[in-house]
């Protein structure tokens, strides 16, 4: 199909409203035509193709079929300045295809008030070019044919529900220059020669029919939507845009892709699939990943904006399956519209809805087990031994061994040897079942689905387990021009978490849990054996035991509904009137038996929380929209106003003092009964409003505001204005680019935008200094109530606003290759962020003020790629992305103190990047006391690192000292201090990368989804803990390489209990290259073929297998280098086993790995 | 102006019916939104700082919040004791957690928790009384009485905050007022003798506006003793003996303090707020939620209990992060009773073999049957109490942080250094007789003023045992930088080989330093 590439629609600056003005003089023709032609040098059409009719000309024809008449002065001009002339002076358009115009014919011409047939006739006399005006607007040049008599073939093009099609191509097959196109009833009339054989029709959304003419005069034709090539229209924010006209930078989601990827979580799903995008998560049940669009860009929620069906909702719970379409508003201007919360990107999701047509029922359903693949390599019982009583001698002064570890002891242990990673890692399921029932009438459609998700972990014990009910009806009604619908989802999830102390990181707990415990221990009162103080002197919970005694639990029911209705007064302007409301309500469950888990972990007092809560947010929006085409100028406009609420309540009850058998209810609690709970309450009122404007296809206009007032800020802050503006030049459809431009190009389109958006997202009622009252004493044993000032406010505090720069270029090719490059540049400001002050204050780290402090710019290259092609029965697609990042702080807030995050082990600092890695450089171990003494002797203070330094040790390099007054001078100073640290790498990747590809053949399909990122270092926090050479738990089996006087020759230090070196403290020793590049899913499919399906009356039958992260690729030798711990800001390269994105209060310890999977998929339609 | 659109689409649509019905919904769902008052939102949990400090109950409010910043883990639910015990020759930390363990050994890394809960916590504090004194004034007070006292106790725990700061760091900022603007978080260090001269003003304006004692309902508010105590406290650590002096002296003259018959009753939930007692932090399971005070502003369910009991306790009753050391049980054994008996006092404060030792309800000699030569930690445990173990972490035995012993003790040892050593050796056998040990003060008055010195090093240590006062005697008697006494101190206690100059006082804490740049580090780190 090279159907479009030679022809475009002309025209050029022209201005329908300002012509009018001006009334045509009285004379005819003054002059008559001069023509000079030069050379008849007729030009041979190679082409196969006709005339191409750009959607836009679908006008609404004018009320008089006068005739315009032309005022006109040209001397030597080309025929296409000639049509331009007229344009402009006229509302006619020309459609015409450059191959038949005479290209060396110059005209001249002036004349006075003389119709434009007239003018036509005269000036085109001896090119062999007939024109016909279509609609009383469009004057279709074509090829006069000469000689031949001819036929006068008409009829009418419909599409596949019988709608006439305006501004189809008709033409001879293989004689392009003869064609018209249709009108609005879509009738045609058109004159061939006898022996023309096929006419073919063709338009841009569908696809082109060739049909015999035989004689036939009348020759009506249905098209069908062409599937491949169909515009692809794009959900922006309160309304649509053809994919083509798009101005600001938004991604979509095939959602065919997500489909494949099992999950409870569609961010999960989006992993490596947009540029831009970067999703982080662990394998957990029910784990809600962490997502950044373009970067960290503010210090607060990085989450961005997620509209569901057009409620504000979160969307960890929503049910893959039911997703139609997900876009990824990346750009200031694409999420301009969403103002004051948008600074962090917007993604919209809407869910299917029902189509014209008959009723359809799809099932999709899969079964998988997950297992843990990777494992860190610790030590075994004598291994473990050895290197704890060595760490125990090293000391000063010596430790006594433990007499679990003492040969010469009764209690020595010898026959235990347990694989703690073995025992506590098992197989999970995962298993998804969804039915959806759609169809209905032009009057009422629907879409009805159920869902069942059940998700159980890898690992042994209670938790954490995952389980989804969802349940969904969507449906449309229209009755003239009202137009009315609903979108209500309810789901129920039932959570389990692992359970360990507190929140404690349970995945390192089962690394260096001791070898020398068995797991199981029928004499103890839980049946779990369980580390003795004296005995083992290891920490070690037995975190296989804390999972089976402890309960923990959430169970939550979510709502997010959306009722609208929609009343179109004309064509062009509508009202839209959209009700959204979401609600989560929770209860969170948490049971502590009395248990004994030994020494540091005996509960003697049975303890319930019963936590419940509840949230919602709802919406009223007002919108108006307007669409209308005028001439070439073609308007989309929406007006607004909103106004949005949440609110969130919670309360927390506690009891104690159960007895067996426990009724873990409220009632049988006998002691530390206490209740508290708390309210919050946030607006938002808003004003917004949106142009896209296009003029002739070529110039493209999006200019958006919105006025934002929030209820979180002091009433002179409040309201915060959002503007934004964006260009498009659509260059493959100017004139001039036409003989430019090699055919195979089918799109070249420029875009640049600007746009400044807002961020509130801080606690509520932060601008006002409160007072805690909770500050209670105690006298004569009586509470004595204590109120007073813990934190400071700060009342002047305002929105937080990020200046987002895009420019982007698309470009298409031979219609089956796209690519699109962009370059954005955010800088946030005002960045709302918690300085952290000093705790001479008294003020909590935690708790320090959100102040309008930092000020941080991403920047970053985006690429994107898409390839698809069919050759008989094979087919294949590729969509691949890249994206850079450069995350660099500008400022910090209150004098530019640097943030030190997780240990110390990062440091975010003005003119570098968030989260950096930072801490000492190793400069090798210290092989004996003289060289330690050397040192020391040349140190001011008499030690160069620390007192018990010993051979051994690490050496760390001495980079940094002071002078008097106390500045860094960035010389050695002979000691080793915390002016020593030092930048050790970058937590952030510099690249982003994903494909996704997938070949069909006949009957099967593969595809592949493939993700990674490169240019980072992570922390392994959790081989930290194992290889610190101190301590009574396990080592890991790096530490036989230790140095001992015997053994030198290594770069591992010696064991020492206490490290009183620091040999683990935050150094570069930790951190390791956190590139990779996984498949994370690989799935072949086999559909049944049409007649066995017909046997058993269904539509469709497809089986696959998948198998989910089967190759990683990486250098990191932790769990898994896809991980997302607790903040994801400023620890972002920090991997202690952590969970993101906790939900709600739920009392659940640490995050697991990304498992991996094998599964087994049914699809099916009947 | 905010409604304008609506207004808009209004005046478009009037013509159709539908279109009204519609529209009138709209409107209606969203004209709340145009009101003024629909951004105006307050906090319903908790009341702004414009409306307070109206009352007089506000001003006892937020003078007992400043008592509750002593409840917290930096303060004196856990941290401070460890930090005021663990470092003397009388406790070792066998503790596998190397914050602790680390304190101990004055190995402590500059970006240790301990520092810098400390330092927040009692800082806290600070901010506190700052909050108290700076807008009591506001507030129209009928009882003048009342206005006196709660001044009082808020420049007297002032005070007690600054001297328990300046004691574990030495160089601290000096803040005497309430934060009004972002500038004043960061300050500088002040001269030690600059915080040194605001502690004294604060004890001493404190001890003018303090009532002598209270009813029961307020029983463990700062009294006029305690703030005469601390300040006379506060001159001896200064070498001032002859002002240190004339303020125990002005305690004893209160005349209502005395010294309890039983030694062990300073240390029980029995018995607590008892005439010996100064000034005591009111623990109590009793009231309180049961959720720990860790380091955050404090919420409703917050306990009032302390973790000292369960971090001392021996195992397996408690974490034993603390044990004494095998010195001061031999230096409790130097001198018998006059019955023969070992001091009753190490019995009260030490568990160790002896016949009839039970703990926790059980024998000494079946639980540590495996090791018969174990000592652990008594002193504020529970061990008497019926409970089983300290596991639960909560402990309701008050805290005491100033005993009439010390008073004596403190006063005895000025009069040594002022040259009255008979004065002195009186004292000294008043402490010892409660112990019933042999009346000696014939052949103490006869000691030098060194001699006495030693003396009373040895009559301190015996007395205040695993009371937290041992380091800081050892510091201002200057041991640490006599090589003889530290030598001494690394036989009694092998930590203090790991001594370092300058590691008397922690260091500031690193994210202190990383916040705040007007600061500068210790010595020694």
């Amino acid at each position: 199909m090279q159907v479009q590439s030679c022809f475009y629609y002309s025209s050029l600056n022209f201005s329908k409203g300002m012509k009018k003005n001006h009334p045509p003089l009285a004379d005819p023709f003054l002059y008559t035509v001069l023509r000079t032609c030069s050379t008849k040098a007729v030009r041979i059409m190679k082409l196969t193709t006709a005339l191409l009719i750009i959607g836009c000309l679908h006008v609404s024809a004018k009320g008089l079929s006068q005739e315009e008449k032309v005022t006109l002065s040209l001397k030597d001009a080309s025929i296409p300045q000639f049509f331009r002339s007229i344009e402009k002076k006229t509302d006619y358009r020309f459609a015409y295809s450059n191959d038949i115009l005479p290209r060396d014919f110059l005209i001249t011409i002036s004349v006075k008030d003389s119709p434009v047939s007239a003018v036509l006739r005269t000036a085109l006399h001896e090119t062999g070019l007939k024109f016909d005006v279509v609609n009383n607007e469009v004057i279709v040049i074509s090829k006069e044919i000469s000689g031949i008599a001819a036929l006068s073939v008409s009829g009418t093009v419909t599409n596949e529900t019988g709608m006439p099609l305006q501004g189809v191509s008709v033409y001879i097959k293989g004689e392009s220059s003869v064609g018209t196109i249709t009108n609005e009833k879509g009738f045609y009339r058109l004159e061939v020669p006898q022996s023309t054989s096929v006419l073919v029709f063709s338009s841009v959304d569908m696809q082109t029919a060739e049909v015999p003419v035989a004689g036939k005069t009348e020759i009506n034709v249905v098209l069908k939507k062409n599937i491949s090539e169909q515009e692809e229209v794009v959900i922006i924010g309160y309304g649509t845009q053809k994919k083509k006209d798009l101005t600001g930078s938004i991604s979509t989601i095939d959602p065919k892709t997500l489909n494949k990827i099992a999950t409870n979580d569609p961010l999960k799903a989006m992993q490596g699939q947009v540029a831009g995008v970067s999703v982080t998560s662990g394998g957990q049940p029910g784990a809600a990943p962490a997502i950044k669009i373009r970067g960290i860009g503010t210090f607060s929620n990085n989450n961005p904006l997620f509209i569901i069906d057009g409620v504000q909702a979160p969307v960890n719970d929503l049910v893959i399956a039911d997703i139609e379409s997900i876009q990824v508003l990346k750009d200031g201007s694409a999420a301009a519209i969403y103002g004051s919360r948008a600074a962090n990107g917007v993604i919209i999701i809407t869910t299917k809805r029902g189509k014209t047509g008959k009723f359809r029922l799809d099932y999709n359903g899969y079964y998988g087990v997950q297992n843990i693949v990777k494992r860190y390599d610790v030590a075994n019982t004598q291994q473990y031994q050895t290197l704890v009583n060595e760490a125990s001698a090293n000391a000063e002064p010596a430790q006594l061994i433990k007499p679990a570890n003492d040969p010469s002891s009764p209690l020595f242990v010898k026959n235990v040897n347990t694989d703690w990673q073995k025992e506590a890692f098992k197989t999970g399921n995962i298993q998804e079942h969804t039915i959806g029932l759609s169809g209905g009438t032009d009057a009422a459609k629907y879409y009805v689905s159920v869902n069942y998700f059940d998700h159980t972990g890898t690992v042994e014990g209670k938790g954490p387990s995952y389980k989804r009910y969802s349940f969904r009806v969507n449906t449309d009604f229209k009755q003239g021009r009202f137009k009315f619908g609903e979108s209500f989802n309810y789901a129920k999830i039932d959570q389990r978490f692992m359970t360990f102390l507190h929140t404690g990181n349970i995945l390192g707990y089962i690394v260096n849990a001791i070898p020398t415990l068995p797991v199981y221990d029928s004499t103890t009162r839980d049946g779990y054996s369980s580390a003795s103080q004296t005995i083992h002197g290891s920490y070690t919970a037995n975190p296989i035991g804390f999972n089976n005694v402890l309960d923990s639990k959430t169970e939550r029911f979510r709502f997010i509904g959306n009722a609208y209705g929609e009343f179109e007064f004309t064509k062009w302007l509508k009202y839209k009137l959209s009700l959204g409301y979401e609600r989560t309500d929770w209860r969170d469950f948490y049971f502590e038996p009395i248990h004994d888990l030994g020494w540091f972990y005996i509960n003697n007092i049975a303890k319930l929380n019963d936590w419940r809560g509840s949230g919602n947010t709802g919406t009223i929006e007002n919108t108006l929209s307007f669409d209308k085409t005028f001439g070439r100028h073609s308007i989309t406009a929406v007006a607004g106003q909103s106004v949005l609420e949440s609110n969130l309540s919670r309360t927390f009850a506690h009891a104690e003092g159960f007895s067996q058998p426990y009724f873990p209810v409220l009632s049988n609690g006998t002691s530390g009964i206490s209740v508290t709970g708390d309210e919050y309450k946030s607006r938002l009122s808003s004003y917004f409003g949106r142009v896209n404007y296009s003029y002739d296809d070529r110039y493209l206009l999006t200019a958006t505001i919105r006025r934002d007032g929030s209820s979180r800020f002091a009433p002179q802050n409040r309201w915060g204005n959002f503007p934004s503006l964006a260009l498009g030049w659509k260059l493959h459809n100017e004139h001039f680019m036409q003989s430019l431009l090699p055919s195979y190009i089918n799109q070249i389109k420029l875009r640049a935008s600007y746009g400044e958006l807002g961020n509130q997202e801080i606690g509520d009622y932060q601008y006002q200094a409160y007072i805690n009252s909770y500050a209670h004493a105690v006298f004569g044993n009586q509470l004595a109530l204590g109120a007073t000032q813990t934190t400071f406010a700060v009342p002047d505090i305002k929105w937080e606003s990020r200046i987002s720069k895009n420019i982007g270029i698309d470009l298409e090719f031979f219609h089956k290759l796209n690519f699109s490059a962009e370059y954005f540049e955010n800088t946030g400001k005002d960045i709302l962020l918690r300085v952290q002050i000093p705790g001479s204050t008294g003020v909590y780290p935690d708790e320090s003020p959100i102040v309008n402090g930092a000020s941080v710019k991403n920047t970053g290259f985006e690429f994107q790629l898409g390839y698809n092609d069919k050759k008989g029965s094979f087919s294949y697609s590729i969509n691949a992305n890249v994206s850079t990042l450069k995350n660099e702080v500008l400022s910090l807030g209150y004098g530019n103190n640097p943030i030190y995050g997780y240990g110390n082990m990062t440091k975010t600092e003005v003119g570098r990047e968030v989260g950096e890695l930072y801490g000492f450089v190793i400069d090798g171990i210290f092989q004996s006391q003289a060289e330690i003494d050397g040192l020391n002797a040349k140190s001011p203070i008499g030690r160069y690192q620390e007192a018990l330094t010993r051979p051994g040790d690490y050496r760390f390099k001495d980079i940094n000292g002071r002078d008097a007054s106390g500045k860094l001078t960035g010389q050695p100073d002979g000691k080793i201090d915390d002016d020593d640290r030092t930048y050790l790498g970058s937590a952030i990747p510099k690249l982003y990368y994903g494909v996704n590809a997938s070949v069909s053949y006949k009957q099967f399909d593969l595809s592949v989804v493939a993700s990674g990122v490169s240019g980072n270092k992570i922390f392994n926090a959790i081989r930290a803990g194992i290889e610190s050479g101190a301590g009574w738990d396990n080592y890991s089996t790096r530490m036989l390489d230790r140095w001992t006087p015997a053994h030198t020759n290594t770069n591992v230090p010696r064991v020492v209990m206490y490290d009183p070196n620091g040999n683990g403290r935050a150094s570069a020793r930790w951190l390791e290259n956190g590139s990779f590049l996984r498949i994370t899913t690989l799935q072949v499919g086999y559909t049944l073929p049409q007649q066995i399906l017909r046997k058993a009356h269904l539509s469709n039958i497809r089986v696959y297998a998948t198998a989910q992260n089967l190759i990683t690729i990486t250098k990191y030798t932790g769990f898994d280098p896809d991980f997302a711990n607790n903040n994801g800001l400023f620890d972002r390269a920090i991997d202690n086993g952590l969970y993101p994105n906790r939900p709600f209060t739920a009392n659940e310890a640490g995050g697991l790995p990304n498992p991996r999977s094998f599964l087994f998929g049914v699809q099916l339609g009947l | 102006m905010r409604c304008r659109c609506i207004a808009l689409a209004n005046s478009k649509l009037k013509a159709m019916n539908i279109k009204k019905i519609l529209l009138t919904t709209a409107v209606g769902l969203s004209f709340t939104s145009c009101g003024k008052k629909y951004l105006e939102l307050t906090n319903p949990n908790q009341q702004t700082t414009a409306t307070f400090w109206k009352t007089e109950n506000d001003a006892v409010m937020a003078v007992n919040a400043a008592y509750q910043s002593l409840y917290y883990d930096g303060t004196f639910m856990r941290f401070a004791q460890c930090a005021l015990d663990f470092r003397a020759d009388d406790v070792v930390s066998p503790s596998p957690w190397d914050v602790l363990a680390n304190t101990a050994s004055f190995k402590s890394f500059n970006n240790s928790i301990m520092q810098q809960w400390l330092w927040i916590a009692f800082y806290g504090g600070v901010t506190r009384a700052n909050f108290v004194l700076d807008n009591i004034d506001k507030v129209p007070f009928k009882d003048q009485n009342l206005y006196n006292r709660l001044k009082g106790e808020a420049l007297f725990l002032r005070g007690l905050d600054y001297f328990y700061l300046i004691n574990f760091f030495n160089n601290i900022p000096l803040i005497t007022k309430f934060y009004e603007t972002s500038a004043e978080y960061f300050p500088s260090q002040a001269s030690s003798q600059d915080v040194w001269a605001q502690i004294y003003q604060d004890f001493d304006q404190a001890s003018q506006l303090l009532p002598v004692s209270y009813g029961a309902a307020d029983l463990g508010r700062a009294t006029k003793g305690a703030a005469l105590g601390f300040l006379g406290k506060s001159y001896l650590f200064n070498q001032k003996f002859d002002l240190a002096a004339a303020k125990f002296k002005d305690v004893m003259n209160l005349g209502v303090y005395d010294l309890v018959p039983d030694y062990g009753d300073n240390f029980t939930e029995a018995n607590e707020n008892n005439k010996e007692s100064l000034f005591e932090i009111q623990f109590s399971r009793d009231v309180g939620g049961t959720t720990l005070g860790w380091v955050e502003s404090p919420g409703s369910d917050w306990s009032k209990t302390t973790a000292r009991a369960v971090t001392f306790g021996p195992a397996p009753f408690g974490w034993g992060d603390a044990a004494p050391s095998q010195w001061i049980v031999d230096e409790y054994k130097k001198e018998k009773t006059k019955t023969g008996d070992d001091d009753p006092r190490l019995r009260a404060t030490i568990y160790y073999n002896y016949p009839g030792c039970k703990l926790y309800g059980q024998s000494f000699q079946t639980v540590y049957a495996a090791n018969l030569n174990f000592i652990g930690v008594k002193k504020y445990g529970n061990g008497d109490s019926g409970r089983p173990d300290e596991k639960d972490w909560r402990s309701g035995v008050n805290e005491r942080l100033m005993r009439y012993a010390d008073i004596l003790m403190m006063y005895a040892e000025c009069e040594n250094e002022l040259g009255n050593t008979a004065e002195c050796a009186k004292y000294i056998q008043r402490i010892r007789n409660r112990a019933n040990l042999p009346d000696r003060e014939a052949e103490f008055a006869a000691l030098s003023k060194e001699q006495m010195r030693d003396r009373i090093a040895h009559e301190r240590a015996l007395e205040f045992a695993l009371e937290g006062h041992r380091f800081d005697d050892i510091r201002r008697w200057g041991w640490l930088q006599n090589p003889t006494k530290l030598t001494e101190l690394k036989t009694h206690d092998p930590e203090f080989n790991n001594y370092v100059p300058g590691r008397e006082y922690f260091s500031i804490p690193q994210a202190e330093i990383d916040v705040n740049k007007n600061l500068k580090q210790n010595a020694g780190y």
